[in-house]
């Protein structure tokens, strides 16, 4: 499943420079981890909650790396919503024309990587994936991007390698830790207790009352922190979102802002709860809750309609962040139900902002204006992804936010004040979005517009789909992640 | 009580000149919706017993006698008071509309006209307080956040320029010294070498005088 689209890039680069023959190719290449993820999804026994599907080889024995594949009920969901935005993408990249090889290429590499670091269970090749994904984007936004691409590419992945830097100290910092020394995870997490929490005699340390644990937790955080993105590390997001091109934006927002989240909850929790718990309600709990109205409040302000969703990105975000640092049940399945669904939801934002840019080539709210009245199609579309996004009942993305909210209301309750009225912000300013943009009386600039397109259609209605079912139905993804979930819950609570 | 107060609105529609028909129906089912809370002195009402199993306890309060027939009053009278000045000033025209309109200089119907400016109010606050915080914040994100983080790229490359320039001339400035330094002390070796016969057998010379007087002096 990983490794499919790689050896898909590897036929694209020696394909002829067919754009017709590399797109369907590529197509081709990313349905085998699509099938594979519904069948791990239909597959994947919802009460145990360790880990399945575990493939484990040696590979460096001398260090004690192993190549360790494994899923848990936090890994399927976000290995099917990565291999469905992947293949939804390829349809959407359809309109790339300069250089298509290399852009299909290095969009199958990103595919492997993210694929593999939802899988990894060895912290050396967690971190081999994460960079891995890394170097294709740097290319893909800076070649194929917009007019600020360069600035834009190298701003995100400077960050996210200064943030890697952190995670590569706090990964040696953990392996030297273990006995015997070990990348594994599993066997990190079992020795979770060893992780020293004395307090450390140093400044600043010694100031703010942290052990070791808690230095090594903060070096992780700040590298995930980076990627959710938190404030104040999150200003790479409206420069890399705006300047990419459409399809790797969805990917951008869909997949790579939830391995922050997914790093937090996968790392962070098991193998430093004690940490986790002490650091939990500033770091994750209170920036979350920051982060919904600073992005709520952001968003509101943009002019530029993409930059507007990307800010958006941002305050969902915050609710994942919030959901986390509840401690409850509710609150970390809605977390991690939130990081689904603005997966599709948000997927499904900057899809729908690409369709009318690559009509319009601007994104100027202000210079839209009744575009309802010239597509009507489009415009039903985009009402259901702006609702969702809003949180409205009977789609995704309540459901998951009530969830953050209920759970968050049990600790603390003032966090949860400020993240509903988040909510309210949200509407304000979709709301207003579509006024400016959908309704009104039409522009006369674009009444020759075409309709959205069937290929545009294709890549949208799978998302809106899962939209509304998970809405009605949220049981499909949280049964799934329940058991797992409330296994990491576990381990942090008696800290707590 | 509510189809009292219905009453009045109704009438404050008259006022504008909404369409006859509907003003009849919405009067009729206001007045009928009334009856659902019939006050307890004329008779109470079925309503309160009916919600009693959802609410358990009592659905109304019950107050005084007195004070039911003397709301009643409040509340008929506010009505037909209303109605009464309506008649006089459109059916038989005998007051003036305008005069009071007119009154401490048109304020109070400049106030009931503007519904007591409220949706002034609010756009001000709530509206455009919001859309200023908003404004601010991301002036805020892109100038100060953001700012820090080219400010920490420029930090960077400057720093990096230092580098560049201290390699080049201190680092590179040794290596290139070194080799001056090898070629002036070339150059002042150089003039030993003259081709004159008579200054090398006067070299031999003096080296011999200097052997023979360390030998003296030191190996015994």
């Amino acid at each position: 499943m990983t490794f499919i689209p790689l050896a898909g890039a590897a036929i694209v680069l020696v394909l002829p420079n067919n754009a017709k023959l590399i797109r369907w190719v590529s197509a081709a290449a990313t349905v085998p981890p699509l099938i594979m993820s519904i069948w791990l999804f239909a597959n994947f026994d919802r009460n145990q909650a360790g880990f399945q599907f575990i493939e484990k080889y040696q590979w460096i024995p001398s260090f004690n790396i192993s190549y360790y594949m494994g899923v848990d009920g936090l890994s399927v969901s976000m290995v099917l919503l990565t291999a469905l935005l992947c293949f939804l993408c390829i349809f959407a990249s359809f309109g790339i024309e300069k250089a298509v090889k290399g852009y299909f290429a290095l969009f199958l590499m990103l595919d492997a990587g993210m694929m593999g670091v939802f899988c990894a269970l060895d912290f050396f090749l967690f971190f081999v994936f994460w960079e891995v994904m890394l170097l294709p984007m740097y290319f893909l936004i800076g070649i194929w991007g917009g007019p600020r691409r360069e600035y834009a590419a190298i701003k995100f992945f400077l960050y996210t390698l200064f943030g890697s830097a952190f995670m590569l100290i706090a990964i040696l910092a953990l392996y030297f830790s273990t006995e015997p020394h070990t990348f594994d995870m599993t066997v990190m997490m079992a020795q979770a207790n060893k992780f020293g929490t004395e307090v450390l005699p140093i400044w600043p340390f010694k100031q703010l009352g942290w052990g070791f644990q808690h230095a090594i937790w903060m070096a992780l955080f700040i590298g995930f922190a980076i990627k959710i993105p938190a404030f104040p590390f999150h200003t790479w997001l409206p420069d890399a979102h705006v300047e990419a091109p459409t399809a790797i934006s969805v990917i951008l927002a869909g997949v790579l802002l939830k391995m922050g989240t997914y790093g937090i909850l996968r790392i962070n929790f098991p193998m430093l709860p004690a940490a986790t718990a002490d650091l939990a309600f500033w770091c994750l709990g209170a920036l979350g809750a920051w982060n919904i109205i600073y992005g709520a409040l952001c968003a509101m302000a943009q002019k530029d309609l993409k930059k507007l969703v990307a800010y958006s990105s941002v305050s969902h975000m915050g609710y994942v962040m919030l959901g986390m640092a509840s401690f409850t049940t509710q609150g970390i399945n809605g977390a991690v139900l939130q990081m689904f669904n603005h997966g599709t939801i948000t997927g499904m934002l900057f899809l729908l902002v690409g369709v009318i840019y690559d009509r319009a080539h601007h994104r100027d709210i202000e210079g839209f204006g009744g575009i309802a009245a010239i597509m009507p199609v489009y415009t039903g579309v985009t009402a259901l992804a702006f609702f969702a996004s809003m949180g409205l009942p009977g789609l995704s993305g309540f459901i998951s936010e009530i969830l953050v909210l209920l759970g968050t209301w049990q600790k603390y309750p003032i966090l949860t004040i400020l993240g509903a009225s988040g909510v309210i912000l949200t509407a304000g300013y979709l709301l207003w979005t579509i006024q400016r943009v959908y309704l009104g009386p039409p522009n006369e600039k674009y009444l020759k517009f075409p309709e959205i397109s069937g290929r545009e259609m294709f890549t949208l209605v799978p998302l809106g789909v899962i939209v509304i079912i998970v809405g009605i139905y949220p049981s499909v993804v949280l049964d799934m992640l329940r058991a797992s979930l409330d296994q990491i819950n576990q381990i942090v609570i008696p800290h707590l | 009580m509510a189809a009292e107060v219905e009453l009045l609105a109704v009438q404050e529609l008259v006022h504008v000149g909404i369409a006859a028909r509907a003003e009849e129906v919405v009067a009729a089912g206001a007045v009928l919706a009334g009856f659902i809370g019939l006050p307890a002195v004329l008779g109470g009402s079925q309503f309160g017993h009916w919600l009693e199993p959802v609410i358990h306890g009592h659905a109304e309060e019950h107050g005084s006698a007195a004070m039911e027939w003397g709301l009643m009053a409040l509340s008929v009278g506010f009505a037909s008071f209303g109605a009464l000045i309506a008649y006089l000033m459109y059916r038989r025209e005998s007051l003036s509309p305008a005069f009071f309109a007119d009154l401490a200089g048109g304020f109070f119907y400049r106030l009931f006209d503007r519904k007591w400016y409220f949706d002034e109010v609010y756009q001000f606050l709530f509206v455009n307080g919001t859309l200023l915080l908003a404004k601010v914040l991301s002036l805020f994100d892109q100038y100060v956040v953001d700012g820090i983080v080219n400010g920490a790229a420029g930090v960077t490359r400057f720093i990096s320029w230092l580098n560049g320039v201290f390699d080049a001339y201190i680092i590179d400035g040794i290596v290139n010294a070194v080799a001056d330094v090898t070629f002036w002390i070339g150059n002042k070796f150089r003039r030993v070498q003259t081709g004159n016969i008579n200054s090398y057998l006067y070299g031999i010379l003096i080296a011999i005088a200097l052997a023979i007087i360390i030998k003296i002096r030191y190996w015994s």
